[in-house]
């Protein structure tokens, strides 16, 4: 069994406040929903950096090297075919076609894995904790397991903070 | 001019900030020496070897141009695309615009040289050349200085009405003038971006007036603005050190034009090889023969040190999320940037004249003087007004800046 504790905020100032003192308090923040992405509050939850950039550079390199080494293959060992004079291996000539498959790589590669790791495929179901969350409120997400949460607490917190409803939710795994 | 500012917003104080004098008058007295010395080895110089001189002074004067330029463009491309978060860093650009006058001045005295260095002024020469007779309607001495005449007032005279606008906002508090200056900007942009490319058709590339290059302006705009933002982001880094704008300029002000950065020596690149590529796949002779001259000897060892300054150390560099804000990897991205921009200009310029390469105390003291120059002119300016525009809308939204 596990427990959610949904909470909604009116605007960005007190939902930023709010997970502030929930993690003060030491409560475990499940994720925060915005209608649009609120500055700062990456920071305020403790989020690491993204590790997607590094997952691009990767895509990209191996892009370039498969761009490279295809074309020399191509053109210099299986099948030399002369054009316009050039010597079979002729960098310059390769190029373009090299940076179109490290952008190619970095940019499907990075999609696919952002995909992947957040579990947005398609045809999947989304869990929606508050109505509200696709309109035009900013909902925080708690959760803990059973029996350690202090209901009260995140009450008392919530109301400090202006928030406008706050509702529990039990889900068995 | 050693007054106390205190800027407030909504009343409430957010710092009290000394507009004191930025250099110290020892720091001054340098700038002057090196400016003199570079005057002087200019003026030894066209008795000596005018070709040389004259080819330099092109070099120095152009340099400035494109400073000047880059600072204005800067400026009227956030007033057009109507961005908030360069508020607090735009009074660096806006002075950076005056320096544009002098290049003015600079590339007008070139008329004087104009025989020892385009081969397309002598009357003489082109009467025997029919490739050069063929395009005498464009270049010929009168036009060439009537075409630059033209670009340098429309340049300051327009420019000067854009930044004007946000002056006399800080005095009479109209902000309305927050918007007003966009539709100018616009205009500016759009005929200033191709003056640009034409000027760099008229003093650059007729240097060899045989060869011809249609990215050629787009080729210099690349290098004029990567130049121009490392120069931004060395008088952003210094004033915070001098204690003049700084807890306003935050890192992540640094950060933005760090990615402008980032992106532009890309472009700097991509065109570099666009032209290169194109020349080397046609292999017509009348084209190869700029990279001939260019890819052989010492000047090929220069192309690979121009590609390696311009583009490949600063992309390292700046590939990170942690050195893109760290002052002090900054400051060595932004200096290899502007070095790179002399290494690339002289490549640009002198193999037009010159077999092997000349470097000597007359490239480098005539480099540090415009330098010199650049500074001194962005200084002056800078001190006069207010470091930042405190009466703009934008100044809550760029101080409060996230990245």
């Amino acid at each position: 069994m596990k427990k959610y504790f949904v909470v909604s905020f009116d605007n960005e100032y007190d939902l930023v406040n709010a997970t502030k003192s929930f993690k003060d308090k030491g409560f475990t923040l499940l994720d925060a929903f915005t209608p649009y992405a609120v500055h700062g509050l990456g920071k305020v939850m403790g989020l690491k950096p993204s590790r997607l950039s590094k997952i691009c550079f990767g895509f990209a390199f191996i892009g370039l090297v498969i761009g490279l080494y295809g074309q020399y293959w191509i053109s210099a060992v299986n099948w030399p075919i002369n054009i316009g004079g050039k010597p079979w291996n002729s960098m310059p000539g390769f190029m373009p076609i090299a940076f179109e498959t490290t952008v190619l790589f970095a940019g499907l590669g990075t999609v696919f894995t952002l995909l992947w790791r957040t579990g947005v495929l398609p045809g999947r179901k989304p869990k929606i904790y508050a109505p509200d969350v696709t309109d035009d409120k900013f909902v925080l997400v708690l959760t803990e397991e059973l029996g350690s949460f202090n209901s009260e607490k995140a009450e008392e917190i919530s109301t400090t903070h202006h928030a406008i409803e706050w509702h529990e939710k039990l889900e068995s795994k | 001019m050693e007054s106390d500012t205190i800027f407030k917003n909504n009343g409430k104080l957010i710092m009290t900030m000394k507009n004191k004098n930025i250099l110290s008058s020892r720091q001054k007295m340098w700038l002057k020496i090196f400016m003199g010395f570079g005057v002087l080895i200019f003026a030894f110089g066209v008795f000596t070897d005018p070709t040389r001189a004259w080819l330099n002074f092109l070099l120095s004067g152009y340099f400035l141009t494109g400073i000047g330029f880059c600072g204005m463009m800067m400026v009227a491309i956030h007033y057009v695309s109507n961005s908030g978060w360069d508020v607090v860093i735009r009074r660096v650009p806006e002075s950076m615009f005056s320096v544009l006058p002098f290049g003015f001045i600079i590339m007008i005295l070139l008329y004087f040289g104009m025989h020892d260095i385009y081969e397309w002024s002598h009357e003489d020469v082109v009467a025997n050349d029919p490739i050069l007779a063929g395009k005498s309607v464009w270049l010929n001495p009168m036009g060439f200085m009537i075409r630059m005449i033209i670009y340098f007032v429309f340049w300051i005279w327009v420019g000067r009405k854009i930044i004007s606008k946000s002056y006399t906002m800080d005095s009479e508090g109209d902000t309305r003038n927050t918007k007003s200056p966009t539709g100018l900007s616009a205009f500016w942009l759009y005929i200033g971006g191709i003056m640009f490319i034409f000027s760099s058709f008229d003093w650059i590339m007729s240097l060899e007036p045989h060869w011809f290059s249609t990215i050629f302006g787009l080729y210099n705009f690349s290098g004029m603005f990567t130049s121009g933002l490392a120069f931004i982001m060395i008088a952003l880094i210094f004033l915070r050190r001098a204690g003049v704008l700084r807890g306003i300029v935050k890192i992540d002000h640094l950060y933005e034009l760090s990615r402008y950065l980032f992106g532009f020596v890309t472009f700097w690149v991509y065109i570099w090889f666009s032209q290169h590529m194109l020349i080397w796949y046609a292999n017509i002779p009348e084209e190869t023969v700029y990279y001939i001259k260019r890819h052989v000897g010492v000047f090929g060892s220069l192309t690979v040190v121009n590609i390696l300054l311009n583009w490949f150390i600063p992309f390292v560099i700046l590939l990170f999320r942690k050195t893109k804000r760290n002052e002090k990897s900054l400051l060595i991205a932004a200096s290899l940037v502007l070095v790179g921009r002399w290494v690339d200009l002289y490549m640009m310029i002198f193999p037009s004249h010159m077999e092997t390469p000349v470097f000597g105390l007359m490239e480098i003291v005539m480099f540090i003087g415009a330098l010199a120059l650049t500074v001194w002119v962005f200084t002056m300016t800078f001190v006069k007004e207010k470091p930042m525009p405190v009466n703009d809308v934008f100044l809550e939204e760029s101080l409060h800046l996230h990245t």
